[in-house]
């Protein structure tokens, strides 16, 4: 397909699932949200906590003698379980939750990808956006997740209903246009580590 | 009664803090403002009990100073540390973001509501309109639970503001109750 300044490199429609905008939403999450940097911001309590343990270890577990360190050493294995296990799954359900409050995500968008922008659109609304205004372009086994600009900052391009070919003609796109943005990351099971 | 409602105007700096501000002040949930405080008035006053009367080694005093340090953090986390970290952020965001903020025309009539610019362009029909938030300085229309988009209210007269408030349901229409 020919690439230059004028001709689209790829044109598709595009209609989302809520499951595929939560999981989005998720990564989303991870890379600019609330979870950006859980490892070790949960690593800090976890040492924090063994410190706490250890002190308290020190003292025989006299727990009375010691009020602050037991506390301290609760609020940092909720911190750890915060940071670990609830946080990535609240953000999916939050993801699930933005979905069906907007009447807008679940209609149908017509793409049209081009050589330094790319438009979305459907009857109510249309988006051009720069690659430039991308910070980051992440992609899974089942989507892609376009990051940045100030409004619709999250962008969530479903591979389920593009074909085989046209799935790769827009990797292969994004690589070229986005090097630095551009990630690839497993399935979300595997691919919690962006 | 004029019916529609057209504006164009550029966002500044003020503008999109506020904005944050706003968004920030209507969505965080009161509770969680609530658990907090009861959280840090509770270990400011088993810190300052525990000194008065513990006191203790000087490791322990620090532990009962560190308590209430902790507790004068938690209280005014949502009032005045959160507030503070969000300006800071978005001073940043509409800094490294300056060259996309265009001139936006704003148009509310009884039966749609757009807002376009260069980039984007959206125009949906008023009952889209999840929810309209006023604050001190902003109006927040929100299509979705996080979906918005905003118009800072010195581009509106107060009699164009009572206007928009009587073209949708009572319900959807929020007054923040504290000015930002």
């Amino acid at each position: 397909m020919a690439v230059n300044g004028e001709n689209p490199v790829l044109t598709f429609q595009n209609k989302l699932r809520i499951r595929e905008y939560a999981e989005g939403y998720r990564l989303y999450d991870l890379i600019r949200g609330a979870s950006k940097g859980r490892e070790w911001k949960a690593s800090v309590f976890f040492f924090l906590g063994i410190a706490m343990l250890f002190m308290l270890m020190m003292n025989d577990f006299n727990i009375p003698k010691l009020p602050v360190c037991t506390i301290v050493l609760l609020i940092c294995m909720y911190m750890c379980t915060h940071y670990i296990y609830m946080l990535p799954k609240k953000a999916k359900l939050k993801g699930e939750h933005i979905f069906k409050s907007s009447k807008l995500l679940s209609k149908e968008y017509t793409f049209q990808f081009n050589k330094d922008y790319f438009i979305m659109e459907n009857e109510f609304e249309k988006l051009k956006r720069y690659y430039t205004e991308i910070t980051d372009c992440i992609e899974t086994d089942e989507l892609f997740l376009l990051i940045g600009g100030i409004e619709k900052q999250i962008i969530v391009i479903s591979k389920r209903s593009l074909k085989e070919e046209e799935s790769q003609i827009l990797s292969h796109h994004f690589k070229r246009e986005m090097i630095r943005q551009y990630r690839r990351t497993k399935s979300k099971h595997k691919g919690r580590k962006v | 009664m004029k019916s529609e409602i057209k504006e164009s105007f550029l966002i500044t700096e003020e503008d999109y803090i506020d904005m944050c501000l706003s968004r920030q002040k209507y969505m965080i949930p009161k509770e969680n403002k609530i658990i907090l405080a009861v959280m840090g008035i509770i270990a400011i006053l088993c810190g300052t009990e525990a000194f008065i009367n513990i006191r203790g080694n000087v490791y322990q005093i620090i532990c009962w100073f560190l308590l209430i340090g902790i507790g004068l953090y938690v209280l005014s986390y949502y009032e005045v540390i959160n507030p503070l970290i969000t300006k800071d952020h978005a001073a940043k965001f509409f800094r490294y973001n300056q060259k996309l903020i265009n001139s936006k025309t704003f148009t509310i009539n009884s039966e749609t509501f757009s807002m376009t610019d260069q980039m984007h362009c959206i125009k949906i029909p008023i009952r889209y309109i999840d929810k309209i938030v006023e604050s001190k300085t902003t109006l927040l229309i929100f299509t979705g639970k996080e979906e918005f988009t905003f118009v800072p209210k010195r581009v509106l007269s107060k009699e164009q503001i009572n206007i928009i408030r009587s073209m949708i349901a009572e319900e959807k229409y929020v007054r923040l109750p504290k000015e930002v």
